[in-house]
């Protein structure tokens, strides 16, 4: 599922009681303002069809178009809007029901103090922990890999599709080779997934589950270890030169880039540091990779106009095409620019560029 | 026989197909939903034709007027250029005056070759060929070829760009 932009939880007087940034290099439109405008539009469109004599169903006005690249979705739950802001490329029936979902997820947790407001709306700012679990679960990616819960499942509660399922999930599979075991497509396969992970009978890979977004410097993936170091036989009997590549394989924690490495360790260069990094990558021991796919979300104006016209292309080819989706040597071969040259950019855009992170096996 | 890297332009009003009309040539697969281009979106590809090996370096340019200053950064180099207009919309073919004026300012004696896209759309044809012809000869605009396209249904799309390479060949060979 792609990321919407803002979203706006609005009560039926007009009153803003809860708002979520999604895109925290975007600033909110002004919540007061903004929920004032929802509300008064969409009692115009209310009214409007009261007065022609339509039901009720119609008089919801579902969707405003804001400009020919954004939307504005809107869901109702009475006493309560919902409102997501998103681009309108990424509309889909995942978007609709994140929506719907979140806006009923709000009514439950808050119903009781809703019922008995009394013009507080600071105490339902903790509901931004929920929209944060309820985006994760919902974003899926084929290269994750189920794990079931350690609890039981009855054969009278699931079907037999979401069976299925739960036989194939064993930890090593990822949401792609469970499709393809059973011969679903991959939607329905990460639908199936998103609805048990939804029901708390299944986690994710913590490989790939935690932080997908985020920045790198640099490099364009980041490191796993995947063994312990057995840390105090390994110092006792490690001479000097070898004890500094024992702490550098230590220090890599899935978090960091071989550039942030080389900051932790400042007396061994970068090219020191990738020989030897490449090296145990290659002996496929100790390390693994984790591919970043760029997603440029909107480069500002100013910032093109102080590029040459080189870079100037590339960055909006870039901006263009780059969805998290592809990777570094498909953006290449797409373009017909170097991998060099679009890293180049890339490091240029800096904090415009986000990272989709994807587990290279 | 040779090798030859091209660096080709299309150009012409939002919401003709440009976007669309490469993604039919470089992919075979038609895009549905519309979003505009920024900028200008580069594209690579790499064809054999008659023996020659052609890298073809396809440059997509924003049809909207908010990037017509940037445009003319990118002119520079061309070699050949698509200009494209929208069957179902009169105003687009009228703008071919306007793009036809911008591209003259930068590049200068480059093969063009005229599109008259979205033929798919046989209800809400606007531009007969009688107008397009009436439209060239008005405004003195000479093109190499005039060709209409679907690049949804893949009609003629492939055929516009070949014509075009095969024009830069016999010019640069």
């Amino acid at each position: 599922m792609k990321k919407p932009y803002f979203f706006y939880v609005i009560d039926s007087s007009g009153i803003c009681l809860f708002s979520y940034n999604f895109k925290k290099n975007i600033e909110m439109f002004q919540k007061d303002l903004f929920s004032g405008f929802i509300t008064a539009i969409s009692l115009f469109s209310s009214e409007l069809n009261e007065k022609l004599g339509y039901t009720d169903k119609f008089g919801r006005l579902p969707a405003i178009p804001l400009n020919l690249l954004f939307e504005i979705m809107i869901s109702y739950i009475n006493p309560l809007i919902g409102v997501l802001v998103v681009e309108k490329k990424d509309i889909d029936k995942d978007m609709k029901a994140f929506l719907n979902d979140t806006l009923k997820l709000f009514l439950l947790k808050f119903d009781d103090r809703l019922k008995n407001w009394n013009g507080e709306i600071e105490s339902f700012g903790s509901f931004k922990d929920d929209i944060e679990k309820i985006f994760k679960k919902m974003e899926l990616f084929s290269f994750q890999i189920p794990k079931m819960r350690d609890i039981s499942v009855s054969n009278n509660v699931l079907n037999e599709n979401y069976l299925a399922v739960i036989k194939e999930i064993d930890g090593k599979k990822s949401i792609k080779e469970i499709s393809q075991k059973l011969s679903k497509s991959l939607d329905e396969t990460k639908t199936m997934i998103s609805n048990l992970l939804w029901s708390e009978l299944i986690t994710l890979s913590e490989k790939v589950y935690e932080d997908d977004i985020f920045e790198p410097k640099r490099d364009l993936f980041y490191l796993i270890r995947t063994k312990n170091l057995e840390p105090e036989k390994v110092e006792l009997e490690l001479p000097e030169e070898k004890l500094m590549e024992y702490k550098l394989l230590g220090a890599i924690d899935g978090f960091k880039t071989v550039y942030n490495l080389s900051v932790e360790f400042p007396n061994l260069s970068i090219y020191e540091i990738k020989r030897f990094l490449s090296f145990y990558l290659s002996k496929g021991s100790y390390i693994e990779k984790v591919e970043l796919f760029p997603q440029i979300i909107n480069i500002d104006d100013e910032l093109l106009g102080e590029l040459t016209t080189e870079d100037l292309v590339v960055s909006y080819s870039l901006e263009n095409i780059c969805d998290g989706e592809l990777s570094l040597e498909d953006l290449s071969i797409k373009i017909g620019f170097s991998i060099r040259d679009i890293k180049k950019i890339l490091d240029l855009l800096g904090k415009h560029v986000f990272y989709k992170k994807k587990y290279v096996k | 026989m040779g090798s030859f890297v091209f660096k080709i332009i299309l150009c012409g009003d939002y919401g003709v197909g440009k976007s669309t009309s490469i993604h039919r040539f470089v992919e075979n697969k038609f895009k549905a939903n519309y979003v505009p281009t920024l900028g200008v979106q580069v594209t690579k590809k790499s064809l054999e034709i008659n023996g020659n090996s052609v890298d073809l370096m396809i440059w997509d340019l924003a049809g909207q007027d908010r990037y017509a200053m940037v445009r003319q950064r990118f002119y520079t180099g061309a070699e050949g250029i698509l200009m494209l207009y929208d069957v179902t919309r009169m105003s687009s073919l009228k703008n071919i005056k306007k793009w036809h004026n911008e591209v003259s300012r930068f590049v200068k004696q480059i093969p063009i070759i005229l599109i008259g896209n979205k033929i798919d759309l046989i209800e809400k044809k606007e531009v007969m060929n009688a107008d397009v012809k009436r439209f060239l000869e008005e405004n003195n605009i000479n093109v190499k070829l005039k060709i209409k396209t679907s690049a949804k249904d893949g009609v003629n799309t492939e055929q516009a760009f070949i014509s075009l390479i095969k024009l830069l060949i016999y010019k640069n060979g």
